[in-house]
């Protein structure tokens, strides 16, 4: 008697010992929402769980692609997490859908059932994800019934609209900083031509090319009228050096300033004073590139 | 310029590198000094003690050779002690003898009056007939210095105990003189740790004499006057700079918290616009050129004019101040042309 006793107990062990370890699928669940009330354009979530033994490899051509399912259902999203535990791998596979149905009435549908393979040693296992069913409904009855006159149908909510005063706020703000950086730089390169700062040589350009060529006087006159609003105050030739640092685009015309206040000096404090008309076209081109130099064109 | 004007040149431009070789740091202070001695005009000078003015004046004696003389300034420093002293001589009797100015006679070149504010107005008096008419009357007789150049010094440190010279006193010098203490660090290390600074005597003595000769220069300088001439378009501009110095406001400068029709009591003098274009040819002559410039104007303004502008009394207290900020408004101001 006590020995059939041990003999059943080791069959019982032995028995539950090979069905756990040879079973390839030992979890299989599939997670669903509700089934009921849903819309045109719900999305469905389903999660299927499959914990395996080790070594058994999913298939994922297996798993229904991304794309139209059947005429009114999408499978938008898959995701499939692989993970070890402690008897071998399991796998979370997460589906997306989308209905697209526009039913007349409360209706049922289904998600079709589709078959995922396993494969180990060149050996294939299935196992099936069921369909599952669920029911839609229509947004609203299509039948529009009139009762003395009145609409049936009532206006929709207006939609809330979003918030724009912070974007716009933040676009008048870029816009105004862009404003500024562009008139910085128009200043910094000298596009702004309209200022004060731009229209020094301007006038004694226009008033030099248009002075009779024997009157040398009025010419340097104009012409160290210019120079020393442009330095802020009277310009001699000793004081080259600090309006170069001062100004040093005008360095460049260096050979060009030094003839002209010798040229001047001889004029105005010399008894050596000649007027001819080529030196008198230098005062004029000096001028001009003194203009082309505010102008940043030079 | 005719070649004797331009040798002449030469040798000034060689006794102003002697001197700065002597005197180091002070290029502008020598350069206005070269000028007064060509443009023959006495020199008010003014610095910190030690910052070489003797050894700049004993430096310019040296080279122009001539006789040098000297007096310290003092609060009981009597007229008569520049003419003459007295004493018993070695068989008691009393003996009178001539005075620092008549000593050297008519080869007194330059006279050195150290700090000239601490002696008395009557001292001043007898020093600007000497500057003014170059002769001093001593002794029923007139003595005649026909070379003399002076040179006065006033520390600006101590005020006590000093006569400030009236306005008709620093109207007859021609360039008031800032020495200051060079700012060049090299330049200090140099004055200090170079022994050949050391020795003022042989310093001195390192400097040529007689290459410009102290009894020519009255010629010389008649001569550099008369070669130069200004334009009208200069003489405009001189009086521009004038009446500028007289009404600043006319011209439109001001001064930060100044009332600038307050501000001047007393502009410059014609005498001192005459030493102005003097000293402003003298320049043109050093830079070898016959045509004066407003440049030339320019290089001597400050010196020439700050020691002639009297400002109202309660400015006078920011002289220090507003004076160079006058002189620099009104040189940046008058535009020529």
């Amino acid at each position: 008697m006590r020995f059939n006793l041990i003999l059943v107990f080791i069959c019982l062990v032995l028995s539950s010992c090979s069905s756990s370890i040879n079973e390839p699928i030992t979890h299989f669940q599939v997670q669903t929402p509700r089934p009921f009330g849903y819309v045109i354009g719900d999305e469905i979530k389903q999660r299927i769980i499959i914990e395996t033994r080790d070594g058994m490899a999913l298939q994922y051509s297996s798993i229904p692609g991304k794309g139209e399912m059947t005429r009114w259902l999408n499978l938008n999203k898959i995701k499939i997490d692989k993970s070890k535990t402690g008897k071998g791998l399991r796998y979370q596979i997460d589906l997306t859908y989308q209905l697209f149905y526009a039913p007349l009435e409360v209706k049922m549908l289904e998600i079709p059932r589709f078959t995922l393979q396993f494969r180990q040693f060149g050996n294939s296992i299935e196992k099936t994800v069921p369909r599952w069913n669920f029911t839609t409904a229509p947004l609203r009855e299509l039948a529009i019934r009139k009762q003395e006159g009145k609409e049936y149908m009532r206006a929709d909510t207006s939609i809330p609209l979003l918030d724009t005063q912070p974007s716009i706020n933040r676009l008048g703000l870029s816009l105004l900083m862009a404003c500024l950086f562009g008139a910085y730089l128009a200043w910094l390169y000298g596009v702004l031509t309209f200022l004060p700062k731009y229209q020094i040589f301007k006038r004694p350009a226009r008033q030099l090319a248009k002075s009779s060529q024997g009157d040398l006087s009025s010419m340097l006159d104009i012409m160290h009228k210019a120079l020393n609003n442009l330095n802020g105050k009277p310009l001699f030739k000793h004081q080259l050096n600090s309006f170069y640092q001062r100004f040093p685009n005008y360095q460049q015309l260096n050979g060009e300033l030094v003839w002209f206040f010798n040229y001047s000096n001889q004029h105005y404090f010399s008894t050596d004073s000649r007027s001819n008309k080529a030196e008198n076209d230098k005062i004029i081109a000096l001028c001009q590139h003194c203009l082309q130099i505010e102008r940043g064109k030079r | 310029m005719n070649k004797q004007l331009s040798d002449w040149r030469n040798l000034a431009l060689q006794f102003e590198q002697q001197i700065n070789h002597t005197v180091l740091g002070q290029q502008q202070a020598v350069r206005h000094c070269v000028i007064s001695v060509f443009a023959r005009g006495h020199v008010l000078l003014e610095g910190n003690v030690g910052v070489g003015k003797t050894t700049l004046l004993r430096a310019i004696a040296q080279g122009l050779g001539g006789d040098y003389q000297r007096i310290e300034g003092t609060i009981d420093l009597m007229p008569a002690d520049l003419i003459y002293y007295t004493y018993l001589d070695n068989k008691g009797k009393p003996q009178v003898d001539p005075g620092p100015l008549l000593k050297q006679g008519e080869s007194l070149a330059t006279f050195f009056f150290n700090e000239i504010n601490r002696a008395r107005p009557q001292v001043h008096s007898l020093l600007l007939r000497v500057m003014a008419e170059r002769s001093i009357s001593a002794f029923n007789q007139e003595y005649q210095f026909p070379h003399i150049q002076v040179f006065a010094d006033r520390n600006r440190i101590e005020r006590e105990e000093t006569f400030e010279l009236p306005a008709a006193a620093r109207d007859r010098f021609m360039m008031e003189i800032n020495i200051d203490t060079p700012a060049d660090d090299s330049l200090l290390k140099e004055l200090i740790f170079n022994a050949r600074f050391h020795d003022v005597d042989s310093l001195i003595s390192g400097i040529e004499t007689g290459n410009i000769a102290y009894y020519q220069l009255n010629e010389l300088a008649q001569q550099i006057q008369q070669s130069i001439q200004p334009s009208a378009m200069l003489k405009n501009y001189a009086l521009d700079l004038w009446k500028a110095s007289r009404n600043p406001k006319q011209y439109g400068i001001k001064l930060s918290d100044v009332e600038m029709e307050q501000l001047i009591q007393s502009g410059a003098s014609p005498r001192g616009m005459s030493f102005l274009i003097r000293a402003a040819k003298v320049n043109a002559w050093l830079e070898n050129r016959e045509t004066l410039l407003p440049e030339d104007l320019q290089a001597v303004f400050q010196v020439t004019m700050a020691h002639r502008i009297f400002l109202n009394p309660i400015y006078s207290y920011r002289q220090e101040q507003l004076m160079p900020e006058l002189i620099s408004s009104i040189l940046e101001r008058i535009a020529a042309p």
